[in-house]
């Protein structure tokens, strides 16, 4: 496995923007995913300057998050949401960042028919084209509609756009203990990115406990209770053709309160093992 | 392919009707200029407050733009000589742009003049522009917005009498994102029998609008852009005959117009007979 196709987001890490990118580069990450609050820091200078700070850094944004609880509204709710995905996607053309993320509602105002989901992410993919964005649909585990990989995927499927696919969030899919036996049937080319975490504990029975642990305890993979589960996706995902990009989606308020450096070097060393374990399990099965 | 195009049967949900305008940008429209009268263009009309002009050749109009610190001088300053907007002919503007909007077009406030016409813009391909306008034929735009100059005598008509292809050019793996989108905004279809391992041709419902989607790596660190425009004539000798005198060849299978326009890498012109003759 190349270790070039693991990218890191910015959450984990402290620190202004700059010092988190020079982290990132010092532990031997080229890639990353930035988060729309990132360039919008004030205190940083404003949007003129992070986006230099981001494009001096040499690194490339392979994710732009998050849009959230955009499908399924109408009326105004809609027309709000369409001006924050061209606001993202303005800031987007300004990094260079290719690939928007998209994470299916939660949002008690949003329908669920598929025609109105798969319209809605139409017309994304119509505001993106000009501008050579792609937008990745994310099910989330406590998505009100769409929480896992099959739905998500019947949703890509039915808007038959190429600059649609998927993204999927490890910690999404194990939270909920959805079997990885389909994951072979999508079409490798439509997911654009594979978004990946360990976790400090495994057994998420409350919906608020999930998303109390994605949003403050995930951990890299290799140190939490998932590492052997986040290898097998990976094998999975590689034997199916999976020629993308896997990012480290890790939030953790602990991490936060350490040296960018030091996280930065646990991701680091989170990459090295996982090539190792994956590449050593392709081997074993013969590929 | 067919003289008669099967599609006139097709819905047609932004009532297309053609190509009003093609406008380029220029930060030497003199030198643009000679070369549209030499392949037969007429200077017919300058814009009442922009040094913008106004080509004529049988049902062609293209829009020569120069004005100062404009949208299409920055454009310009990009890329050369180049295409910065294409306008299409609709039946009915106001409820195309509805359409457009409610579907995604990202529209553009392109600021309109005092006494100017308001044409609705949406973003097309490489940072240019796509206009739709619903009044040409006998009352058009160019009564509104542009002032009748005196009939220009420098060109001899070269017999070209409509736009019969426009050429875009991006990256291959970007051709279908682009395939999507004219086909979910306008409609377009795909003719697979005039589409290529490297390009795609569409077509618009009206069967008056032809676009070659074409893989292309472009120069200068652009990536894509709308890069010809392919002229039909209706007397291929003739039309040779015509660009020869002006010191203009015709070369390759797709007869491109071989001109010494400097700073025009991304601009194409070529000529095609006309179907049905």
């Amino acid at each position: 496995m190349d270790a070039s196709r693991f990218a890191i987001d910015t959450a984990p890490l402290q620190g202004k923007l700059q010092d988190k990118l020079q982290a990132m580069s010092a532990a031997g990450f080229s890639r990353l995913t930035l988060w729309a609050q990132d360039l919008m820091n004030e205190q940083e200078g404003g949007l003129a300057q992070t986006v230099r700070t981001v494009r001096h850094s040499g690194m490339k944004v392979i994710g732009f998050e998050a849009l959230r609880d955009f499908e399924g509204m109408s009326g105004r709710f809609l027309e709000y949401k369409i001006d924050l995905a061209k606001t993202m996607m303005r800031m987007m053309q300004q990094v260079g960042a290719e690939l928007l993320v998209v994470s299916a509602t939660t949002s008690p105002n949003a329908v669920g028919d598929l025609e109105t989901t798969a319209a809605h992410l139409r017309l994304l993919s119509t505001l993106a084209t000009p501008l050579g964005i792609r937008i990745g649909f994310e099910p989330l585990a406590w998505g009100r509609y769409v929480h896992d990989y099959h739905a998500a995927w019947q949703v890509v499927e039915m808007v038959n756009r190429q600059n649609v696919g998927l993204v999927l969030d490890s910690f999404h899919l194990f939270a909920r203990g959805i079997p990885l036996d389909d994951l072979y049937r999508i079409p490798m080319h439509k997911l654009f990115l594979v978004q990946l975490s360990d976790a400090m504990s495994d057994y998420l029975p409350l919906l608020e406990e999930m998303v109390h642990i994605s949003r403050h305890q995930r951990s890299f993979p290799g140190e939490g209770v998932h590492s052997m589960a986040v290898v097998d996706m990976l094998v999975r995902l590689e034997m199916a053709g999976y020629q993308g990009n896997y990012a480290f989606e890790v939030a953790n308020d602990e991490f936060l309160t350490q040296d960018a450096h030091s996280v930065a070097s646990r991701a680091a060393r989170s990459v090295d093992w996982l090539c190792r374990t994956v590449s050593q399990r392709l081997q074993d099965s013969g590929c | 392919m067919s003289d008669t195009l099967p599609f006139s049967s097709r819905p047609n949900p932004m009532g297309t009707d053609g190509i009003e305008f093609v406008e380029f940008a220029t930060t030497d429209p003199t030198a643009l200029g000679q070369l549209l009268q030499a392949m037969g263009f007429r200077c017919t009309a300058r814009h009442r407050s922009k040094q913008v002009l106004l080509y004529r050749q049988g049902d062609i109009n293209f829009i020569v733009n120069a004005e100062p610190d404009s949208f299409a001088q920055h454009y310009a300053q990009q890329r050369g000589h180049s295409i910065c907007a294409i306008a299409l002919r609709v039946k009915d503007a106001r409820e195309a742009t509805l359409r457009a909007r409610e579907l995604g077009a990202w529209e553009v406030d392109m600021g309109t003049g005092v006494m100017e016409l308001h044409i609705p813009a949406f973003q097309g391909v490489g940072g240019s522009l796509l206009y739709l306008v619903d009044r040409y034929g006998e009352h058009s735009i160019y009564d509104v917005d542009f002032l009748p100059l005196n009939v220009d005598s420098q060109a001899t008509d070269a017999g070209l009498n409509r736009i019969s292809l426009l050429t875009q050019s991006m990256p291959g793996e970007r051709i279908g994102d682009w395939q999507d989108f004219y086909q979910h905004l306008f409609g377009f279809a795909e003719s697979a029998s005039d589409s290529t391992a490297d390009s795609r041709l569409l077509l618009s419902p009206c069967g008056k609008i032809q676009l070659r989607l074409q893989a292309a790596v472009l120069e200068h660190g652009i990536s894509e852009g709308m890069t010809g425009v392919t002229l039909a004539t209706h007397d291929m000798a003739l039309t040779r005959q015509q660009l020869q005198q002006q010191g203009l060849g015709l070369s390759g299978p797709n007869q491109l117009v071989r001109h010494a326009l400097e700073y025009a890498g991304l601009l194409q012109f070529a000529i095609s007979k006309e179907q049905g003759n």
